[in-house]
């Protein structure tokens, strides 16, 4: 669980970045290759020679209120049998194949002439397709009872569905007539566009007596609206910018104004428990058990809880919460881990302050402000990620263990470890700090459990110091650095915590004391 | 393993049947929500023929295609839109103008006062157009244009003119449509078919108590009386040289009815006045229209005239006390042949 969290925390700003723009990609999609047709087209080629097309009311706008009619004729059998007119027609291809060979451009111009002339007179006598638009009883009276193709609908998406019309096959085509709404001519083709009108309209194409009609198409316009473009684009950026915010500002996902802002709550819960700040931090020290005195005040402000519950742990396996909760804790937990250290501790020590603990981690990002007043007093020493690095807290722990061991250095062979045996007289040199890291460090389960209830109990945690430095005192008097080092090993031999896997610098200051006091113990 | 092989296999061999499935389906989806046509409903009662911009079309048309021909007075230029009576008349009157410009042929106004547009899903069709009064009368036309076949425009085929002092009945709107009548339409003094034949009787001079006389339906109007009195000259003058006989011939059809808002109908029609000149001996000298038409002044053996008489009757309700009233009539000779 813990990792999954992990591992969503370190990637969600990409995650977000990733959906964001595929959302985007998508609206873009939606607007470019994904647009939708602007056009919807339909025909028919009749097989048949159709010389009449009639469509059904309600055709022309079936898909739109915009309607383009095309229609394409051929060359066909002369129905009205004029010798002319055949002739006419023989001699009009020829004319149209001698052009288009003709590079010449003084020829091409000629013969272009030539050809649009009898385009024009062809067009004046014989306009080849007429599309008209009339209402539908007028145009069924115009065809009457001759042979046509009527358009009843849609076969497929792109086919007209049609039915034959018996009757005689007549050439008709006629521009003029009063029927006509609208109508459109042309020698090979001819397009037509209709509006919309209120009433029942029919289109009626109609060829030429040498023509046959080959093709008849609709085409309607579509809507291209895509209503979803924009918001995709507008959230896939969105969420790229959120993603690149979290990127910038990882605070906002971050443990560290999370914990400050626990902190601050369980500081301002500290007037009731004090020893807020002791919950937090800690799981160095499970890791630590190097010789040097803990010492510090500030850490010991950090790693108080876990180092309670780590040693509680460590000294007293039977306690199974807290077995579960702390040792698993690496020294190198992320805060998640911490959390849920700091948690359970706090549930089992102070609920009144885990109560207020648990909903405050919860928000935490969101009310980052009361940590200031935590943070002002310990500030500088305080462990937090990202604003010491390991060296430094281990350079730290090693200067203030060196100090107290020159200050120690005279009593120690009649009062050894002054600060450790007796708390109640070292703990005020500390600078208040929660002597609780030491305490909780106490090998003997005894001395553990009021530890812990002192670390929740802040103001009482140096009095319930004595004991404990009591317990473990003379051993640790008398012991040197080698010892304490060789000792700390044999305890994490004892306990089954390698080096290997905790070895973390920073927590090697602020362990020994209570290792000593644990292995002073087990001598 | 084996068995993850094997039904991997045969999840594979499933993959294409179960895309060839989803795209049948997708496709009969697709097909199955094709467009139909779903048209406006049908009219319950017909429409007018034309739209008040069709009807300015054709009589800009109309117009042109009469300016036409009266500019050259020929009247192979008058065009497609000048058909049947009409086209007989303006040759006619092209001819006689040409011979005597103190007979001006007809003036046909295009602004119009009123028009009846028929409304109907059949043909022909026929509009009436109430012309304004031209300019050198006070006297508003009436055209008759009608588009005998789908595939026909129409056309001017006869033109009457209003009686002074007549109104029109109230007749629907162009907007509306009026209701166009059957030849045989009942309700009304006569139908449509039978108001022609029955005026005949009134033309030829029938007496009231005659058998099968239909006079008394009707009221009296100028032009049966001039033709009546002209046909007793005729026959007083000329019986010194020979005889005269004239005929009336109604049109089979009348050329449009319409029923009018108030009940009663308009029905315009034309009869043909066929007169019979027989000459014993001597010659007789023709009047100057026909002599144009004839290209001689006068004849030795026999002549015969046509005039085209163009009626336009109010034909009231079957219970109305109402006679039958001529609202319009003109006469047109049209043709004469004698030697």
């Amino acid at each position: 669980m813990n990792g999954i969290l992990g591992f969503l925390r370190r990637f969600a700003p990409w995650v977000v970045i990733t959906l964001g723009a595929v959302l985007a990609i998508f609206g873009v999609l939606t607007r470019t290759a994904w647009a939708p047709d602007p056009f919807w087209t339909a025909s028919v080629q009749p097989d048949e020679d159709t010389r009449l097309v009639i469509s059904d009311p309600g055709m022309l706008n079936l898909m739109a209120d915009n309607v383009t009619i095309e229609a394409t004729v051929v060359p066909a059998d002369d129905l009205a049998a004029d010798p002319e007119a055949e002739d006419e027609e023989d001699e009009e291809p020829a004319e149209g194949e001698e052009e288009e060979t003709e590079p010449a451009d003084g020829d091409e111009a000629e013969g272009s002439e030539e050809d649009g002339a009898d385009a024009s007179q062809e067009a004046d006598e014989d306009p080849g397709v007429i599309i008209s638009i009339a209402r539908d009883i007028d145009a069924e009276g115009w065809v009457g009872d001759a042979a046509a193709l009527r358009l009843t609908g849609l076969q497929t998406e792109s086919t007209l569905r049609t039915s034959e019309v018996d009757g005689e096959l007549e050439a008709a085509a006629s521009e003029d007539s009063d029927l006509w709404w609208q109508s459109a001519s042309g020698l090979t083709d001819a397009q037509l566009v209709w509006q919309k009108e209120p009433g029942r309209w029919s289109a009626v194409i109609a060829s030429s007596a040498d023509r046959k009609i080959s093709q008849v198409s609709f085409t309607w316009p579509q809507s291209t609206e895509t209503p979803l473009a924009m918001p995709l684009i507008m959230g896939g950026a969105l969420l790229i910018l959120a993603g690149a915010a979290l990127l910038v500002f990882p605070q906002a996902l971050d443990r560290d104004a999370r914990d400050r802002f626990a902190t601050s709550v369980r500081e301002k819960a500290g007037a009731a428990h004090p020893q807020p700040a002791g919950e937090e931090v800690g799981e160095e020290q499970v890791a630590t058990g190097s010789t040097t005195h803990p010492g510090s005040e500030a850490d010991a402000d950090l790693t108080a809880p876990v180092e309670d519950a780590g040693d509680a742990q460590a000294a007293q396996p039977a306690q199974p919460e807290d077995v579960s909760q702390t040792s698993q804790v690496p020294a190198t937990a992320a805060d998640e881990d911490l959390v849920v250290a700091e948690s359970v501790v706090a549930a089992e020590d102070a609920p009144a302050i885990s109560d207020q603990q648990v909903p405050a981690l919860q928000q935490a990002p969101a009310q980052p402000q009361p940590v200031a007043p935590a943070a002002s007093a310990p500030e500088p020493i305080r462990f937090a990620p990202g604003t010491m690095t390991r060296r430094q807290i281990r350079e730290l722990e090693r200067q203030r263990q060196e100090e107290a061991r020159r200050a120690k250095e005279p009593p120690r062979a009649s009062q050894p470890r002054s600060g450790n045996e007796s708390p109640g007289a070292a703990e005020p040199s500390r600078a208040g700090s929660p002597g609780t890291a030491e305490s909780s460090h106490v090998g003997s389960p005894g001395a553990a459990e009021p530890s812990r209830a002192s670390s929740s109990d802040a103001p009482e945690q140096r009095g319930s110091q004595p004991p404990v430095g009591s317990a473990g005192g003379e051993a640790a008097g008398s012991s040197n650095d080698t010892s304490r080092v060789r000792r700390s090993e044999h305890w994490r031999k004892t306990w089954g915590v390698g080096p290997e896997s905790q070895t973390d610098a920073r927590t090697t200051g602020w362990l020994p004391q209570a290792v000593d006091d644990e292995e002073d113990r087990d001598a | 393993m084996p068995s993850l092989n094997s039904s991997s296999r045969r999840s594979r061999r499933f993959v294409p049947a179960a895309l060839g499935l989803a795209a049948t389906l997708l496709f009969a989806a697709c097909s199955g929500d094709l467009p139909q046509p779903e048209p406006e409903r049908a009219a319950a009662a017909p429409e007018p023929v034309l739209t008040q911009e069709q009807l300015d079309t054709v009589l800009d048309e109309v117009e042109v295609d009469l300016t036409t021909g009266d500019a050259s007075m020929n009247p192979a230029d008058l065009g497609s839109r000048v058909t049947g009576t009409a086209r007989e008349i303006r040759t006619a009157e092209y001819l006689i103008e040409a011979a005597d410009p103190a007979r001006p042929i007809t003036l046909l106004p295009r602004e119009n006062s009123m028009v009846i547009v028929p409304a109907s899903n059949d043909w022909p069709r026929d509009i009436v157009v109430i012309t304004e009064p031209p300019a050198e009368s006070q006297i508003p036309r009436v055209m008759v244009l009608q588009q005998e076949t789908p595939r026909d425009n129409f056309a001017l085929t006869m033109w009457s003119q209003l009686l002074p002092g007549v109104s029109m009945p109230a007749m629907p709107l162009p907007t509306e449509g009026a209701q166009p009548l059957e030849n045989d339409a009942e309700g009304f003094a006569l139908t449509p078919g039978e108001v022609g034949d029955a005026f005949t009787d009134v033309l030829s001079g029938k007496k009231a108590d005659d058998e099968d006389s239909q006079v008394e339906l009707f009221a009296e109007d100028p032009l049966s009386t001039a033709i009546r009195d002209e046909y007793k000259t005729l026959k007083d003058g000329i019986s010194a040289v020979g005889s005269v006989k004239k005929t009336f011939e109604a049109a089979e059809d009348p050329v449009a009815a319409f029923e009018a808002l108030e009940g009663g109908a308009i029905v315009i029609t034309s009869v043909q006045e066929i007169t019979n000149f027989k000459i014993d001996s001597g010659s007789l000298n023709v009047s100057s229209d026909a002599a144009v038409l004839l290209d001689k002044e006068s004849i030795n053996s026999k002549l015969e005239t046509v005039h085209e008489l163009s009626l336009v009757f109010y034909v009231p309700p079957q219970d109305s006390d109402e006679e039958i009233t001529v609202l319009g009539e003109t006469r047109d000779l049209v043709e004469a042949a004698g030697k």
